[in-house]
């Protein structure tokens, strides 16, 4: 066991600095300058300057090496125009996003569970057709346009909740809600199709034979046996939830790290989109080793494969 | 008399597989109406009359489907959308397929070894990208036109191919029959063609009509943020862009290239859902 999660983390670790090389000499392949879209009306001098004291004026591999050297520190570099740092500015927007990611799937979780075993437990009949259908439908929307149906019942229609940017804990409900429908749909297919999966397995009929009560193989052997899938597809859902929320951010304008990122983008601020880049890459690459490490400890025939735990 | 027989199980196949017919069916037109879309559209999409702007839906059966803020009508722009969503669709879906297909097949053949590890290193750092951030990257750089928005798709998308086609490939290299056509003398490529890439359509068939959803969300997506498929050209991104500004007051107007988007991705899910059942005895019931 030991030894595969070291090998998994060496490798995570060489895949990060990759990406970290990559994405640091694509931004700086962007075209625009810089220094004209801060100080549009400075003299040509004056831009210079702040050029040189952005280290601009030196080469690729040089100001790599500088970058470097300061992110083993912990320094990621200054926001060009949050006039912060970037660690600072990513302190700020990350809260946010994490807010509506943990609400997202807490919720998604729970109504999944609850749907997933009342279409599970009957299944093909009416109940079932129905959830199916409806998750089917959710999973085919896409994020953006959820969010403005959203915004047109819920701001729009009823003005019950904010639609545009962060004015407290309400904002979240909406984004969080746009979140949370695609990911429930995923994760109550997944439920009811190993419901359904466990319940034809020989093993619970032999428990139903035992005289084991309903609610006990419900929890005990059939629920439990989804547990591996379920963890699985949330884990790969994970990897699309955390795209999601740079769309869904766009659209309500939520000061989260996904609407950041956005604007970093098209303002050229290369230390902080740097930052963002980094910042996902090594949650992406971290969570691919927790969901191959999950599965191998969850599932006793990966195990096997894998060369014993 | 022998005809009526065929007909009828014709019927009954397609009562045993409705979904998977009216996915069909929806694809289809869609191809039709995108393909056509120039023969199709009843009005030229980018002829402007501001004295019947945002036209409400069914009130004039000149514009259907309304107008839009500058007077432009509704069904024939999105006659167009459709054929930039199909089009960027499937090309970054076959292209993703391709590469990955090859890559996946060369790193199964020799794994384990340095070309195996090196192409699955690759991909890992592909997929440590987050697609959203790497498409902003890349169409901030290159400038966004239909070329480089499918060519960005497949760059996000070609790793999981290369990933299902290794790990289907490398469970055949120990089977008897590769072992059996190795004896015979087969050469590696008529074994890679013949043999196990003959295995690999179960894994890949259903996953196309499914990434082909996801791609034309993908680019649907890209172009509602304005960096894909910008005006003049039109995209059903676009059009919803275009439409956000007039949320509060014709919330119609975003509400209908949403519903021609999600009908589309549907037929397209029930296919790729279909066609896994299919393939798949376990999940036959």
């Amino acid at each position: 066991m030991l030894g595969t999660v070291l090998k998994r983390l060496v490798q995570g670790i060489f895949v990060t600095i990759c990406v970290i090389f990559i994405s640091f000499v694509i931004l700086r392949m962007i075209p625009g300058d810089p220094a004209k879209v801060m100080a549009p009306t400075a003299t040509p001098e004056q831009q210079q300057l702040i050029r040189d004291s952005m280290g601009l004026d030196k080469s690729i591999p040089q100001q790599f090496k500088m970058y470097m050297a300061n992110l083993v520190k912990g320094d990621l570099g200054e926001s060009y125009f949050k006039s912060d740092t970037v660690v600072n500015v990513m302190k700020q927007a990350v809260p946010l996003s994490l807010i509506l990611l943990v609400s997202a799937i807490v919720t998604s979780i729970l109504l999944s569970i609850v749907l997933g075993t009342v279409a599970g437990l009957n299944g093909n009949s009416w109940i079932d057709r129905l959830i199916s259908s409806i998750a089917v439908l959710f999973q085919s929307m896409p994020n953006y346009w959820v969010s403005s149906v959203l915004i047109i019942i819920f701001s729009v229609n009823l003005g019950v909740l904010p639609s545009m940017d962060y004015q407290g804990p309400a904002s979240c409900v909406l984004p969080t809600v746009a979140l949370a429908l695609p990911l429930t749909a995923v994760l109550t297919k997944v439920v009811r199709s190993s419901l359904i999966d466990s319940y034809n397995q020989e093993f619970v009929k032999v428990a139903y034979a035992r005289g084991i009560s309903k609610v006990a193989i419900y929890f005990k052997y059939a629920l439990r046996n989804s547990v591996i899938p379920f963890v699985i597809a949330l884990g790969t859902q994970l990897g699309f939830l955390v795209g999601s929320i740079v769309v869904v951010e766009y659209v309500f304008n939520f000061p989260g790290i996904g609407y950041t990122v956005l604007n970093a983008i098209l303002r050229r601020d290369y230390n902080l989109v740097q930052g963002i880049i980094i910042l996902f890459s090594v949650f992406f690459i971290v969570l691919n080793i927790v969901i191959d490490l999950g599965s191998i400890r969850l599932d006793p025939r990966m195990r096997k494969a894998q060369g014993g735990l | 008399m022998k005809k009526k027989n065929k007909f009828k199980s014709v019927l009954q196949w397609i009562g045993k597989n409705r979904l998977f017919t009216i996915g069909i069916v929806i694809v289809v037109t869609y191809l039709i109406v995108g393909i056509f879309a120039p023969v199709i559209a009843p009005q030229d999409p980018a002829k402007a009359n501001p004295s019947i702007r945002l036209l409400k839906p069914f009130k004039d059966s000149e514009h259907i489907l309304g107008t839009d803020a500058i007077g432009r009508d509704i069904l024939s722009r999105l006659i167009y959308g459709v054929r930039t969503s199909v089009i960027i669709g499937f090309c970054s879906v076959l292209l993703a397929a391709l590469t990955g297909l090859i890559v996946g097949i060369i790193s199964g053949l020799t794994s384990p070894g340095p070309i195996d590890s090196i192409l699955m290193r690759i991909t890992d750092v592909q997929m440590g990208f987050p697609f959203i951030v790497l498409a902003m990257i890349a169409l901030t750089l290159f400038s966004p036109n239909e070329v480089s928005v499918t060519i960005v798709l497949s760059l996000a998308l070609w790793p999981a191919y290369a990933r299902t086609v290794r790990s289907n490939v490398i469970p055949q290299k120990s089977t008897d029959y590769i072992a059996a056509a190795k004896l015979m003398g087969a050469s590696r490529w008529r074994i890679s063609v013949k043999y196990i890439g003959k295995n690999l359509v179960p894994a890949m068939l259903p996953l196309i009509p499914l990434d082909i959803a996801g791609m034309i969300i993908n680019e649907s997506l890209l172009s509602y943020m304005s960096l894909g498929i910008n005006p003049p050209k039109i995209s059903i991104g676009n059009i919803m862009s275009d439409a956000r500004t007039y949320i509060a007051s014709d919330s119609w107007y975003i509400m209908i290239p949403g519903i021609v988007l999600i009908i589309m991705v549907l037929g397209l899910n029930f296919v790729g859902d279909n066609l896994q059942v299919h393939f798949d005895p376990k999940l036959r019931k």
